[in-house]
């Protein structure tokens, strides 16, 4: 989804969260996943919605994610 | 769907490398129900949001993933003034599309629509900011346990 909707965008794991740096803005709140810190954890839906939101890419997003 | 228009005080101890700070925040987040579960979307600082079965469970997970963020700043800074500027940007980077949701749902508040008997209300004009200062001088009246109320 990032790779389409966010291009360019950086997953930047942290000691208690995974960070996201896109376009000048960085979302803080991604969760590492029940497996630690990964690059490509399992997250909840919702967190990723909110992520979408955020960087204001929900609508492409919700495409990639069959979102409501 | 509901939205809570919330503003969110806190003020936190935290220790980075070679400095202890503390970190006082004057913030509005906002609270929705969806789909039988409550979210709490980061307005000012933005780009967090936390969940819960409930809203009491919701918020204090917010109140926990922001102490987090805040660790997670420490831990990249190399002193006290890397550590303030990142908190500065971590405030100031708002979310957009939930300070739009914020002020309707401000407006919807002032109208006598929406409600939270449970939250104290503050005026929505309330000031917002993040103060990061150096901790030297402990003291029992720097202990605050910190708030949140209903932006009316």
């Amino acid at each position: 989804m990032l790779n389409d909707c966010a291009p360019g965008a950086v997953i930047v794991p942290k000691p208690h969260k995974n960070w996201v740096h896109w376009n000048g803005r960085t979302y803080r709140d991604l969760p590492l996943g029940k497996h630690g810190a990964r690059q490509n954890p399992e997250i909840q839906i919702g967190h990723v919605k909110r992520m979408a939101r955020f960087f204001e890419i929900l609508d492409c997003a919700k495409e990639h994610l069959h979102l409501q | 769907m509901t939205h809570y228009p919330l503003l969110f005080a806190r003020r936190e101890r935290v220790e980075g490398n070679g400095f202890i700070a503390r970190v006082g925040v004057s913030g509005r987040v906002l609270l929705t129900e969806e789909d039988g579960e409550f979210w709490v979307e980061g307005v000012n600082p933005g780009g967090m949001a936390a969940n819960g079965k409930s809203a009491n469970e919701a918020l204090a997970q917010f109140c926990q993933d922001y102490l987090a963020v805040l660790f997670d700043i420490a831990s990249d800074a190399k002193d006290f003034d890397g550590f303030r500027e990142e908190v500065k940007r971590f405030f100031d980077d708002t979310s957009r599309p939930a300070l739009r949701e914020w002020e309707e749902a401000v407006q919807q508040v002032k109208a006598g629509e929406v409600d939270a008997e449970w939250l104290t209300k503050r005026p929505a004009e309330t000031k917002l900011g993040v103060e990061v200062t150096l901790f030297s001088q402990p003291a029992a009246t720097n202990n605050d346990l910190g708030e949140m109320a209903l932006a009316a």
